[in-house]
């Protein structure tokens, strides 16, 4: 039997028993629906959501270091008029500080706030391009968390948990809907500068879901992924015949041990390769985007250039059906700042300066291109951040981390756009009404609920116990929902 | 002088040890309410009639632990009406179950929770701040 026809044979076995296999036919898998039965051979294969869906991708905007919402969004009038005053014990009660150097005093920094748009949103002049669409943002004011580290509340924030080892959102969305884009990873993060972000890939991971639904990293750069380039000596011929001979190896352990779920992403992973070695360059590649298109986005600024580049990066993923884009803000490329994030303990007005001018026009700029392109009814983009800021200060100048009360922001398809839902007490402290705190695990159940998946019946049963995406907590945050 | 010492020392013993268990009961209560409103969610998505209405009888008598302990503790009005609430809402779920309805019972679950986490952010602090 000549290679050619031994190969002809395989592929038709192969086709009888995938054949088989969606007519749930194959012995021992039983009556298994035809989805289902896709899933067993191809996890990524597209699946149906619980109820129609608002929107089909979502941009996560992770800022990273938690920026000061205080500064940007959530105008305090009685913070401007007590600044350098103690904070009131009042505004203090059933919240436990832990401030390196104490409770400072009460902390207003030198900003100008206006407002914008029908819906009279407040902003500062710190964020001059994002104030122009006021009408379009949904702000959740009344945000909390787990006060702890920067890597602990940021596990939080993407995975619903502070223990490691949970899928974070991204893996759950990817799980539960599947491909979109058989050339693309489902799950793609975004970052900018010089290294992956800090707090690492357990905020991509797939936890106990199988290996398949991780998050995969694209790096800045021409080549987003290690090694995917083929190296020049090998022909594709070459290439196509080493993976066809290690996915039969490959797919002979898989039939031995099917529960072996690295082993499958392993075999996925090598075949998503191989065609993302074509289609991963051409979707981050911008150098044919116009010249107003990459001004949109702040390219012809040094400080908002990286980020800048990112976001565009994030629009064309969207074109392409990637599912889930996760963006970790770094910072701009060259910047002379010691804290590389938005943490500012010190010196708040020199980085939130620095950070939001990497930020801001970029972020404006996606939202005007999404629209523009019709995109952004079928798009959700994401303000957030692992915890906010005190509203009262730090090394005289900086503000502590805030996890009792911030604000996050949504966009995009489903939502009241120019709408507010929750507050901050007077100074900018704690949540008003805890009654409207929205937690990191209601963030997450109302963008599953976007997305048509309902977070109770989003389930993998793992070790015999069913696990959802907000562990025993959620609640979707309906008030925000057109 | 050295028996006086000795019997000091055995009495201070005791009375930690006594302090030790007392906060550990604690504790082990705290973590078991925790375990088993885990098991209730998991056994409330799998639709397991029977294993949903063990978790939920055993979370209600540990609830009224709960109140009792803070009953006894005094000047926390708010966690004793918790605990009482948190009590009703697994009735609630009980009562679900018992309908076949679990997706209100998934539901009071979540409220469930909700409960636990609004007692928490008052008084797990309290602990917190003794050890400090």
């Amino acid at each position: 039997m000549s290679n050619d026809s031994r190969r002809a044979f395989l592929f038709k076995s192969g086709l009888s028993l995938g054949g088989a296999a969606l007519g749930g036919l194959v012995p021992g898998l039983g009556a298994l629906s035809a989805a289902r039965a896709a899933e067993l051979l191809d996890p990524l294969a597209p699946k149906d959501p619980h109820f129609p869906a608002k929107i089909k991708s979502v941009i996560w905007l992770h800022q990273n270091g938690a920026p000061s919402t205080l500064d940007l969004f959530d105008y305090k009038p009685e913070l401007i008029k007590r600044a350098g005053e103690d904070v009131p014990a009042s505004f203090l009660k059933g919240i436990k500080t832990s401030t390196q150097g104490g409770v400072g005093k009460l902390f207003a920094s030198k900003r100008k706030w206006k407002q914008y748009g029908d819906s009279g949103a407040w902003f500062s002049d710190l964020v001059p391009n994002l104030a122009t669409h006021a009408d379009t943002l949904t702000f959740i004011k009344s945000s909390v968390t787990v006060g702890a580290t920067h890597d602990i509340s940021i596990l939080k924030l993407n995975t619903g948990d502070v223990n490691p080892g949970r899928p974070s959102l991204g893996a759950w969305v990817t799980y539960a809907l599947g491909s979109a884009n058989p050339a693309l990873p489902a799950y793609v993060v975004l970052y900018n500068g010089e290294r992956e972000p800090q707090a690492g890939s357990v905020n991509w991971s797939s936890g106990f879901l199988p290996a398949v639904y991780q998050g995969t990293p694209f790096r800045p750069g021409n080549s987003p992924i290690l090694y995917l380039e083929r190296p020049e000596t090998r022909s594709v011929a070459q290439q196509r015949a080493s993976l066809d001979l290690l996915k039969r190896l490959n797919s002979i352990s898989a039939a031995r041990y099917p529960g072996d779920t690295e082993l499958r992403a392993r075999i996925q992973s090598y075949e998503l390769a191989d065609r993302m070695q074509s289609a991963a360059p051409e979707a981050v590649d911008i150098s044919k985007e116009t010249d107003a298109t990459k001004e949109l986005y702040g390219l012809n600024d040094k400080t908002s250039e990286s980020y800048g580049t990112v976001l565009l990066r994030a629009r064309r993923l969207v074109e392409r059906g990637v599912r889930f884009i996760q963006v970790v803000s770094g910072w701009p490329e060259g910047a002379d700042t010691e804290r590389q994030s938005w943490d500012a303990h010190s010196d708040l007005e020199k980085n939130h300066g620095l950070m939001t001018k990497m930020v801001d026009k970029p972020i404006a700029g996606l939202l005007t291109d999404l629209k523009s392109r019709g995109l952004l009814e079928s798009t959700l983009v994401v303000w957030t951040s692992e915890f906010g800021r005190t509203s009262y200060g730090q090394s005289g100048n900086g503000r502590d981390h805030n996890p009792w009360g911030y604000t996050q922001w949504l966009a995009g398809g489903g939502l009241k756009a120019g709408f507010t839902y929750g507050q901050t007490d007077e100074i900018g402290l704690q949540v008003a009404d805890q009654d409207k705190a929205v937690d990191t695990y209601d963030v997450h159940a109302t963008v599953l609920k976007l997305l048509g998946l309902d977070h109770l019946k989003t389930t993998y049963l793992n070790h015999g116990r069913s696990e959802r995406p907000t562990v025993v907590y959620g609640k979707v945050v309906d008030e925000i929902l057109a | 002088m050295r028996k006086a010492a000795l019997f000091l020392f055995a009495s201070l013993a005791f009375a930690g040890g006594v302090r030790c268990a007392d906060e550990d009961m604690d504790e082990d209560l705290m973590q078991s309410i925790e375990d088993t409103n885990k098991s209730l969610s998991s056994n409330l998505a799998v639709k397991d009639d029977r294993g949903s209405k063990e978790d939920a009888k055993e979370l209600i008598q540990m609830f009224s632990k709960v109140e009792g302990y803070f009953a006894a503790k005094g000047n926390a009005t708010d966690a004793v009406d918790l605990a009482k609430k948190s009590q009703q809402l697994t009735l609630d779920i009980i009562n679900s179950v018992a309908a076949e309805d679990f997706d209100t019972a998934l539901n009071a679950s979540t409220t469930l929770s909700r409960a636990c986490k609004t007692c928490h952010r008052s008084y797990k602090k309290d602990k917190d701040k003794d050890k400090s």
